[in-house]
């Protein structure tokens, strides 16, 4: 008999505890009574936490739109070639890990600068080997400098170095031979040039980076004191490279006589474009141009003390590393959902498509400068690390003289003030500058292209560095403003009327593929031609290619395109933006160039920082009294990643365009 | 038949021919900063080196010599070496590819061949098929069936529906994933060990030993001929119906149903194969569509064919490079219109004896 009621207990107990399940939620305490009559509280067992594993945890896969143009350092100026030889070759000094400003030894162990901060002597490494298994040796530092130099070509970063090794405004080599610049990109002409002349200039680059192999060191000598030269060192640019295995490749081989044949060398005949042998954690397995490159893992890899607390040592985690190119965002977005790709290029307007996959937020803390633990919200699989300012802008530049070339150019109209077109000089009107400005609603670019993660820029340079003045001067939407500017234009028409009264007609390119600098420019329409009907703004999509082949050719009335920052320093904004690769499209005024020139000199060779920022106060002042075009607001950042993926982090250098292998790991 | 197939084979010089006036035309609209890329591998930067290449390769010499050259090459006026000449293999320099047109015709070709060789068959012997049983079943419920299938395939955007299978088959249910083949098999394709025959990795991959490897790229060829073969049936499949029923309409086959024959033996035998003869012309368009790379199929599958070099190129607007490649297609189209021909004489006795 008690058996028989022991087991209806239980069985009801059982039971119980069964429908009690159905109902419970996790972590219901639910009484029961069981044998004996004791009540005992159970709880229901949560569910296990999902975890994230990927099926090839040794292989990390990426999908980038493009791919490399080349993988020679001292050329490769773009930031898809820029992430591979990260990975493959080394610099002097790297990146204290998240920081763009502080710098820990890598190839060199440590540096001296002198005290009128012109000579920077290096001490170089011992114990590190090529990929190939040379040995490194200074002799092999001096002269990858000593290479990139003399190869030169304004489409290389070599600009980077001659400046603070040569003086102001060196922007290539050849200015060493023909200080006029008749030999720019010209390598028939620099061979052909006097021998004595070319001699020199190797010369001075030899005693610019000079080794010292009894003493294990290599020496800079600078033209005068350079703010920016350990951030320049730390740039792919800096990379040592074999000298032994570039020469016997068909590089230069150190001699005065024959540097002339190497000069402004072109991806396509480079013979380094697709091989490779650096001192770095991985090297490259193989290209398959158009499609995939493999790099695996280097066994041999020199470092056995992290580079910063809590850093890796030794070889990578990962064995591989697949860099895909995938142009298409379709079959990106279906191998993100696939876990077939760890990493993928997200653009700015489908993030609407990719957020649901996100299951783990990290956002990033701008009053400690740092991402904050990051938040499980549920089972999706990806993991999105948000709002680290980056160190890249797209903006709007005018071209103060527009090129008309018999009158035909289809982006200014009819080339005159006629209601049907604008003359070449139309930005050169400080109003029409003005009104552009007064024009543009920042606060619907902020939020329709950039979904509000990004604050209106003050100035050139970026936050966080010497010359950003939050309370600084610029331009707000002020459609009335707008108005008042166009009516002020000096402008007229061939019989006299003013431009408000005549009207305009103008085009304005982006380049097709890029929806935020179409964002802008239909802004930019839009809002004009609700100040005044007879302003008409035409936004046109152009291919690529062509757009920048108007935008060199100064066809375009107005360029909208992009900078990344080589280095950070405020030098590297000022310079692009008004004297160099963008101003020399601009066609700024001479009078207004030198005055900018002078104060960018002045800024860049000083050394202490209050001087330098009351120098950059002045500049701040000059662009805003000149406004040569509109400044934005660089985004936030957004890094997409399988949950499975570990180790990457944030530097403004790269932001979520570069990845740095070495740390990362998968589950 | 020898006759017509020799009278054949001497018309493809002249259509090759054709071809390459045609597009040496098309050059000639061509600044020269583009042309020079069929000489040279960079773009000149200043006036001065477009003045020296123009004259180091005669880029303004009178049309009927530059085209010469273009055939034949010409000798470099600086290193005396003969450059250039597409009858030598050189089709210029691509800029978008980093390489020589021909290396890039030569690297991705032989993919596209393999995606066409694997959607003829099932687009031919199924559209077929299906036509021929939607027109002997007129008006049933599986004609109806058909012309419905017909009408969607054939209106819906290609692109649409391959990214639709694409989430479907790849994101959802991870079976057949985009691409040419798994990175694991790219390990060992491109490992000194494997030796790629044909191209095809298909076959080579049997060639090798590794059946694995064929299998893998097979795997990943499914979705592109599934998307390929659903469109191109529902053409085939409408073309063939309207034909069938047109032969069944005819004046012999009632006599054939007349005589007392099996139905099977009328359609089979009697109708078929007059009824496939425009077919034929389809069938044989199909092929050229095919090798010609389909742009869009490789471009949403991230198929390295020559279909999505080409508009990679185009709207880089590398155009000696897509010059370039319509050169290559042009050739192929000749090249297979003759097979589509002969063919004809084979099917058609009429066409012979003519």
């Amino acid at each position: 008999m008690r058996v028989q009621r022991t087991s209806i207990v239980g069985l009801l107990a059982v039971g119980g505890l069964l429908l009690s399940a159905c109902g419970a939620g996790a972590g219901t305490p639910i009484v029961q009574t069981v044998v004996g009559g004791t009540p005992m509280v159970v709880t229901a067992t949560p569910p296990p936490a999902a975890t994230f594993k990927s099926n090839d945890p040794a292989t990390l896969l990426v999908a980038h739109f493009g791919e490399p143009e080349t993988l020679d350092p001292a050329l490769d100026y773009e930031n898809i070639g820029g992430e591979t030889l990260l990975n493959i070759y080394e610099t002097l000094v790297f990146y204290d890990k998240e920081s763009a400003v502080e710098f820990v030894p890598q190839l060199a162990t440590g540096w001296q600068v002198s005290q009128d901060s012109l000579t920077y002597t290096f001490t170089i490494r011992q114990g590190v080997v090529f990929h190939n298994g040379d040995p490194m040796t200074p002799e092999d530092v001096a002269y990858s400098f000593q290479r990139g130099l003399l190869q030169g070509g304004t489409a290389s970063p070599q600009w980077l170095l001659t400046e603070p090794l040569f003086g102001v405004g060196i922007d290539d080599i050849s200015l060493l031979v023909d200080r006029e610049g008749g030999l720019y990109d010209e390598p028939e002409k620099l061979q052909a040039a006097d021998p004595a002349a070319l001699r020199v200039a190797c010369e001075r680059v030899k005693a610019a980076v000079v080794a010292d192999t009894a003493a294990g060191t290599v020496t800079f000598h600078l033209a005068q004191a350079w703010g920016p030269f350990l951030a320049t060192l730390a740039q792919t640019w800096g990379s040592v490279m074999d000298k032994k295995w570039v020469t016997e490749n068909g590089g230069w081989d150190g001699s005065c006589d024959t540097w002339a044949k190497h000069y402004a060398i072109t991806s396509e005949d480079d013979p380094f474009t697709s091989i490779t042998n650096g001192t770095g954690p991985f090297r490259l397995e193989r290209w398959e141009k158009g499609q995939e490159q493999v790099l695996v893992r280097f066994d041999d890899y020199w470092r056995t003390e992290p580079a910063w607390q809590g850093g890796p040592t030794g070889p990578a985690r990962l064995e591989r590393v697949v860099i895909k190119k995938v142009e298409e965002w379709g079959t990106r977005f279906a191998m993100l959902q696939a876990g077939d790709v760890d990493l993928a290029d997200v653009n700015r307007d489908v993030v609407s498509q990719v957020d649901p996959m996100v299951g783990e937020w990290c956002h990033f803390d701008l009053e400690r400068n740092e991402y904050a633990p990051c938040e499980a919200t549920g089972d999706a699989p990806l993991r999105l690390s948000m709002g680290a300012p980056r160190s890249d802008r797209a903006d709007v530049f005018f071209v103060f003289s527009i090129n008309n070339p018999e009158g035909g150019n289809p982006l200014i109209g009819s080339g005159r003030l006629d209601g049907n077109g604008i003359p070449p000089d139309f930005f050169a009107d400080l109003h029409i500058r003005r009104a552009f400005n007064y024009c543009f609603d920042w606060e619907t670019f902020i939020t329709d292209a950039l979904q509000g993660e990004a604050v209106q820029s003050v100035g050139i340079p970026v936050e966080g560095m010497i010359g950003y003045e939050p309370d600084g001067p610029r331009y707000t939407y002020d459609p009335a403003k707008c108005e008042q500017e166009f009516r002020n234009s000096t402008l007229v028409s061939a019989d006299g009327k003013p431009l408000w009264e005549v009207g305009f007609r103008m085009q304005l390119a982006y380049n097709v593929g890029n929806s935020i600098r179409q964002t802008v420019a239909e802004i930019l329409a839009e809002d004009i031609s609700q100040v005044n009907p007879k302003f008409q703004v035409e936004v046109v999509g152009l291919p690529w290619a062509a757009f920048l082949r108007a935008q060199r050719a100064r066809t375009l009335p107005v360029f909208i395109t992009g900078w990344i920052e080589d280095v950070h320093d405020p030098h590297n904004w000022y310079v692009p933006y008004l004297v160099g690769t963008y101003g020399r499209r601009q066609v700024i005024p001479e009078a207004a160039k030198a005055e900018l020139q002078a104060l960018i000199d002045a800024g860049v060779t000083e050394t202490d920082p209050a001087k330098r920022a009351a120098i950059y106060h002045d500049l701040n002042q000059a662009v805003y009294a000149l406004t040569p075009g509109i400044l934005l607001a660089p985004p936030n950042n957004r890094q997409y990643e399988q949950r499975w993926v570990h180790g990457w982090y944030f530097n403004p250098l790269w932001g979520d365009l570069h990845y740095y292998y070495y740390p990362m790991y998968k589950d | 038949m020898t006759g017509y197939i020799v009278r054949r084979l001497l018309l493809v010089p002249l259509l090759l021919l054709g071809v390459t006036v045609l597009i040496f035309g098309m050059l000639q609209f061509l600044s020269p900063v583009e042309r020079s890329a069929l000489y040279v591998r960079d773009v000149p930067h200043t006036e001065a080196a477009l003045d020296g290449i123009i004259k180091r390769y005669g880029l303004d010499d009178p049309p009927h010599i530059q085209y010469w050259h273009w055939l034949v090459g010409r000798k470099d006026s600086v290193s005396g070496e003969r450059v250039g000449g597409i009858l030598r293999g050189d089709l210029g320099y691509s800029r978008v590819g980093s390489q020589p047109v021909a290396d890039l015709i030569r690297q991705r070709f032989p993919a596209t061949l393999e995606l066409a060789l694997w959607s003829v068959g099932p687009i031919i012997v199924v559209g077929v098929w299906l036509g021929i049983l939607a027109a002997v079943h007129h008006n049933g419920w599986f004609d109806q069936l058909a012309r419905v299938f017909s009408i969607v395939g054939w209106s819906f955007p290609v692109f649409v529906f391959g990214l639709m299978v694409l989430m479907l088959f790849y994101a959802k249910l991870g079976w057949f994933p985009p691409g040419r083949m798994s990175d694991w098999a790219a390990g060992v394709v491109f490992s000194e060990g494997f030796t790629r025959f044909t191209g095809l990795l298909t076959i080579d991959g049997l060639l090798n030993g590794r059946l694995d490897v064929s299998l893998d790229v097979l795997r990943h060829l499914v979705l592109p001929v599934i998307t390929l073969s659903y469109l191109n049936w529902a053409l085939l499949l409408r073309v063939t119906r309207s034909s069938m029923l047109e032969t069944l309409g005819q004046e012999y086959v009632v006599t054939a149903r007349a005589k007392g024959l099996r139905e099977s033996v009328v359609v089979n035998r009697h109708a078929r194969p007059n009824a496939l003869i425009p077919v034929a012309t389809l069938a044989g368009f199909t092929v050229i569509q095919l090798l010609n790379g389909v742009v869009i199929t490789e471009t949403v599958f991230n198929y390295p064919g020559i279909g999505s070099a080409a508009a990679t190129a185009a709207s880089q607007l590398d155009v000696v490079t897509v010059l370039g490649f319509a050169l290559f297609n042009g050739a192929i189209l000749v090249v297979t219109n003759l097979g589509v021909d002969v063919m004809y004489a084979v099917i058609d006795p009429r066409v012979r004896l003519a």
